[in-house]
């Protein structure tokens, strides 16, 4: 799978960029959109962010949207069916890679 | 280097959680004219572990017909009667003035709780005796009705507290890391609430994630005593698919009155892991039955119970009958969630699994931690200043917890706000905090000037999580529990030169899972220390070499305190009030629990 995620951090960066992961997870639904952010963090790259933190990882607390090839969706429920992957952050108020205000 | 920021705030109670003790304890607080901070480590009222209940919750049934007006309940399950269940249930283990404070007043917060329930448009239904139908969405928006409920109540979300703050030896603030902006916010107060939750080593998870016991270990780290660690509770819970993991649904489906499909459990063997009589006329909704299944389930099977392993096998069933009961989930839980949904989950696809495989491979997953910070009834912890509610805290339910989570918030909150109200009232301003709390932060930044290498925080914590399933599993031994302490304490030491992959400070996860493993690493070594003192077996703890209830060596609460940053073991014998201890022993959880069913 490749996943396309947009990167920035506004302290330091003047304007955002894209970053590629190639991931060797199937694409058939059986994984969610926060099981891939997970694994790029786990096992690639220590420097993402993306809302990680008092999550309830089954769509209660609704606070991990992201932008999912165009979409909002709750990282935790979407359920992962394409080969290619876009993740932005959900809105222009950007904390930092995926997270917002 | 890079200078923190600091931002200086004052109140007369700082409240630490986001969930409904530190709510609770923030209202009552405020009620008493006390001006009132809240921290939250994520957003208050849609964090913490209240927001995954998956049932109910409830009081006595005289208390919900008395004081919640409840005309239908039943008025014969009295107070007496809860009190002995949860006393009972904890092996004798709880602190008898704690379950006489649980059952006299969690009915009053209730009340309000209830209120904030209505004016918040959410579904509590009343369904037998005392117990309330709720979901996590329903209770989470109950709580944040709370919340605006509060007058002048400061709330600052997102916000990890990091470490409690002293003032001539009395407890009086704390330092927070503000997750979004990588700056510092120093809390002053009269006093503090602490109702941070529980603690959750394992690797599957079927709590929120911030679990890692934040108020316990600081805590610990302040001075005051925790006590059983060991006691860690089970349910079956989801493994895969990997949409699924965590979720317990698994649970939900074992209890007739949400899911009306009887099921038999294999494990990977193909091994059949009956629950014997009288066991397995328990009902379903009794607490109890959680540790039955962990209990038989894991002793009969000789698979790792707490990965997976375990299937619910529904291959007797004809597609009609799978499909009917599931109607009737379906429809039981769109009073919460989306038709077709339970949470986020859509349930369709679970039905379909099912149907197409006649099985749902399941793990016991931990669910809640009995073990915390020692209080009295009052709320009172051993430091002058701290009090605290909620998960966070021990000596309620002992081994095995027979009355609800939620309950337990509410009681605890309640008084907590009371008491710490009371408390500030009498108490001076502290001074001026900040060199204590720069000290702090600055020890805690120096991570960010070492070399990154190849360990990484993420490879500690699931090496952390593999050990306490090893250690602390469904069934324990010596062996195992000493091989999972070797463990920790090197992952202990690792903490002190492990690097972060990001300078930046703004939402730093390597940061933030850095600082979170400090405290839960410290917290699984006192689980484990404790594990391995206690050579019997009692409520969720179950060692395979030591079966049998000792009354006469381990009727007692094992606690951790530090000591020149070193853990140091001790006892408390559990206070008797109404029901006299026991000193009969038993050859195993299972003739314990026989006796008092």
């Amino acid at each position: 799978m490749n996943v396309q995620v947009t990167r920035w951090d506004p302290e330091t960066d003047s304007r955002p960029h894209m970053q590629l992961y190639q991931l060797p997870l199937p694409a058939d639904g059986t994984h969610t959109v926060m099981d891939v952010l997970d694994y790029i963090y786990e096992k690639f790259d220590g420097t993402l962010s993306y809302y990680r933190h008092s999550v309830c990882n089954q769509g209660i607390c609704g606070r991990c949207a992201v932008r999912v090839n165009g979409k909002v969706r709750l990282a935790c429920t979407c359920r992962v069916w394409e080969e290619s992957l876009e993740l932005g952050p959900k809105n222009e108020n950007v904390v930092k890679d995926l997270v917002v205000r | 280097m890079r200078t923190a920021q600091f931002t200086r705030l004052s109140c007369d109670v700082l409240c630490i959680g986001g969930s409904g003790a530190a709510v609770s304890a923030a209202f009552m607080a405020a009620q008493k004219g006390m001006s009132v901070a809240l921290v939250s480590k994520g957003k208050a009222g849609r964090s913490g572990n209240a927001m995954m209940v998956g049932g109910g919750f409830g009081v006595d049934g005289y208390s919900a017909r008395n004081i919640l007006g409840e005309a239908q309940a039943d008025e014969h399950y009295t107070p007496q009667v809860l009190f002995e269940k949860v006393v009972k249930a904890s092996f004798f283990l709880s602190d008898q003035a704690l379950a006489e404070q649980f059952v006299t007043q969690a009915p009053l917060m209730t009340k309000q709780f209830l209120e904030w329930s209505k004016a918040a448009g959410q579904d509590f239904s009343f369904v037998k005796s005392g117990l309330y139908a709720v979901s996590g969405s329903s209770v989470g928006k109950t709580i944040q009705q709370g919340i605006k409920s509060i007058t002048g109540c400061k709330v600052y979300d997102d916000v990890m507290v990091l470490e409690l703050l002293t003032d001539g030896g009395r407890v009086a603030g704390a330092v927070g890391l503000d997750l979004y902006t990588g700056s510092y916010l120093i809390f002053e107060a009269k006093c503090v609430v602490l109702a941070t939750g529980g603690y959750q080593p394992h690797t599957l998870k079927n709590t929120i994630s911030e679990m890692s016991g934040d108020g316990m270990a600081m805590a610990l780290r302040a001075g005051a005593r925790l006590a059983d660690m060991e006691f860690l509770l089970y349910i079956p819970t989801a493994v895969q698919p990997s949409y699924l993991r965590g979720s317990i649904l698994p649970y939900l489906f074992t209890i007739p009155v949400f899911m009306p499909l009887p099921f038999k459990v294999i494990d990977s063997t193909g091994k059949t892991l009956d629950i014997p009589a009288p066991f397995d006329d328990v009902a379903g909704s009794n607490k109890l039955k959680k540790l039955i299944y962990s209990y038989f389930w894991s002793t009969g099977s000789t698979c790792d119970t707490m990965n997976g392993n375990l299937f619910f096998d529904y291959s007797m069933h004809t597609d009609e009958q799978i499909n009917q009961a599931f109607d009737f989930f379906t429809e039981h839980y769109s009073r919460w969630h989306k038709k077709g949904f339970y949470n986020g989950i859509d349930l369709a696809g679970v039905r379909e699994l099912i149907l197409r495989e006649r099985r749902l491979e399941f793990a016991l997953g931990n669910e809640y931690s009995n073990g915390g910070v020692v209080i009295n009834e009052r709320m009172q912890t051993d430091l002058e200043g701290l009090f605290a509610a909620g998960e966070t805290t021990s000596g309620l339910f002992g081994a095995l917890r027979a009355g609800d989570g939620l309950t337990e918030m509410l009681a605890h909150g309640y008084r907590a706000g009371l008491e710490a109200a009371a408390f500030a009232a009498g108490a001076a301003r502290p001074k001026n905090l900040s060199a204590q709390a720069e000290k702090i932060v600055a020890e805690l930044e120096s991570v960010f000037e070492r070399p990154v290498g190849e360990t990484r925080v993420p490879m500690l914590t699931a090496r952390l999580c593999s050990l306490a399933d090893s250690g602390l599993n469904v069934v324990r031994d010596e062996q195992k529990i000493r091989c999972a302490l070797d463990g920790v304490r090197e992952i202990r030491r690792e903490l002190g030169q492990v690097g972060i992959a990001s300078k930046s400070r703004r939402y730093n996860l390597d940061y933030l899972g850095w600082l979170e493993l400090r405290n839960l690493s410290v917290l699984t070594e006192a689980a484990l220390l404790a594990a391995d003192q206690r050579r019997e077996s009692r409520g969720s703890h179950i060692r395979a070499d030591y079966p049998g209830v000792d009354n006469h060596n381990y009727l007692c609460r094992l606690t951790a305190k530090l000591e020149n940053g070193r853990l140091i073991q001790g006892r408390i014998l559990p206070r008797a009030g109404r029901l006299p201890l026991p000193d009969q022993d038993y050859n195993s959880v299972a003739d314990y629990l026989a006796d008092i069913l």
